[in-house]
């Protein structure tokens, strides 16, 4: 590699690096309680997934239609949003709010035993694992937010890329693993720097790109819903949206979806008017039915007031190529041995992102050569310059 | 670590990190098509990246 283009991958990798670096800092310090967010909230008393028995939501149990009365009766004046089912309790969630096309933060979220009936009450919230989720989604800023960290994550990928094209001259005459820490705390630096990003680097691209796939998240399903959704409905097109006074029985609705996709265990319902559904639809989605394809979901619409069916399809290969990608940024399929190796590679990143802001923070004064010089010399520079 | 006198090729110098990067994949993605036993196997996978640190660590001079 010639010192004219490692001057130029090091200038990749130094503005990818300043640019994004601190906003990753931030991510990976709120995503690392994030990875615990179940352990932490049984520990709370929080988490009624592992307290309730009976047969799972998905499945049976009390009928929709006396569980949405249920809640409706909670929030008198608003209309339900959506109704979500536990594939492992009787946990059921339905969410409501002031109106259909309600915004998230005006939406409430009740939880229910759908074994035997009861109401759970307001889903807890507020806590600071909500405030870290807030802080690691968007940063408090909406959209615009979640759309900086996206940027920031496909930044982050540029500072991976680099990394790895100045990890070749960098490593031409070092063995693998080489630590040297008993010389300067530079060297030690360069050196930490280097092999724990070259060891988590597929690690770190694959959570950064995951990461980067879900801030775009509202436009993709938004784009489906301007063009999937509305070529399902177009003998619906141009008809008033169905009053909630109007919305016929769950369960009939709940059977002509399960009769269209047999064998799948469904995870929620959309109601009619928000963005995952028509404004004359129950959108009930379903699981696939293997391990791989259960985080894919297909959704089924069904007439809100007569409950028959009026179209299923599969989501387009750009919104099933996010729902693949959620699991892969949680780390949540595997186990909670999995979440500890999501933690230790978690810890690893922020440590590359540390030593490399103290690399550059600590940057002896003098022009680029000698950076370029110490990469091309295997952190060496002073002793060949 | 004593620097040694003939360069390596990319070939050389990237072996290990391709390694690592197949195994942190594999990992990844045996773990999302099953349970139990595709589980264990994604755990072993994405705890070789750890191991190799550790071995490195052990050997830091």
């Amino acid at each position: 590699m010639t010192s004219g283009s490692i001057r130029t991958w090091y200038w990749v990798h130094k503005w990818s690096g300043i640019l994004s670096t601190l906003f990753l800092l931030m991510l990976c310090l709120t995503g690392l309680p994030l990875i615990f967010h179940d352990e932490i909230e049984a520990l709370t008393g929080e988490d009624y997934e592992a307290t309730l028995a009976g047969t799972p939501s998905a499945e049976g149990g009390q009928p929709l239609d006396a569980m949405l009365n249920l809640a409706m009766a909670e929030r008198p004046g608003e209309v339900p949003l959506f109704m979500a089912f536990s594939q492992t309790s009787p946990l059921l969630t339905v969410t409501t709010g002031p109106s259909p096309d309600a915004p998230g933060d005006r939406m409430t979220l009740l939880f229910f035993d759908r074994a035997t009936g009861r109401s759970l009450g307001p889903a807890p919230g507020g806590g600071v694992m909500d405030f870290l989720l807030q802080l690691h989604t968007d940063m408090f800023l909406g959209l615009p937010g979640m759309f900086l960290l996206g940027g920031m994550g496909v930044v982050f990928l540029l500072a991976l890329v680099s990394g790895v094209v100045l990890y070749a001259p960098f490593m031409r005459r070092l063995g693998f693993g080489t630590l040297r820490t008993g010389r300067s705390k530079r060297l030690s630096w360069l050196d930490q720097h280097n092999l724990l990003g070259i060891v988590a680097l597929a690690w770190m691209v694959v959570v950064g790109a995951t990461g980067a796939i879900n801030a775009f998240a509202d436009p993709m399903v938004a784009s489906w819903q301007e063009r999937e959704v509305a070529r399902m409905t177009a003998a619906y097109a141009g008809l008033d949206p169905l009053p909630p006074e109007r919305y016929g029985s769950l369960d009939r609705a709940m059977a002509s979806a399960q009769a269209a996709l047999p064998g799948r265990s469904p995870q929620f319902i959309a109601f009619p008017g928000g963005a995952w559904s028509s404004a004359h639809h129950y959108a009930v989605f379903f699981q696939g039915d293997t391990p791989l394809t259960q985080h894919l979901l297909t959704p089924a619409l069904i007439d809100a007031e007569s409950g028959g069916l009026t179209d299923s399809r599969e989501m387009p290969v750009i919104n099933q190529a996010l729902m693949m990608s959620k699991p892969l940024h949680f780390g949540d399929y595997g186990g909670l041995p999995l979440k500890l190796l999501w933690a230790a590679l978690d810890v690893a990143t922020i440590w590359v992102l540390w030593t490399g802001l103290l690399l550059w923070l600590r940057r002896r004064p003098g022009a680029v050569d000698r950076r370029v010089m110490e990469i091309s010399q295997g952190g060496l520079a002073d002793a060949r310059a | 670590m004593t620097l040694r006198r003939r360069p390596r090729s990319p070939a050389q110098i990237f072996a290990m990190p391709l390694l690592l990067a197949i195994a942190t994949i594999v990992g990844l993605v045996v773990g999302l098509t099953g349970e139990g036993f595709r589980d264990g196997l994604s755990w072993l996978l994405l705890a070789l990246p750890l191991v190799v640190l550790a071995a490195a660590w052990a050997r830091r001079g």
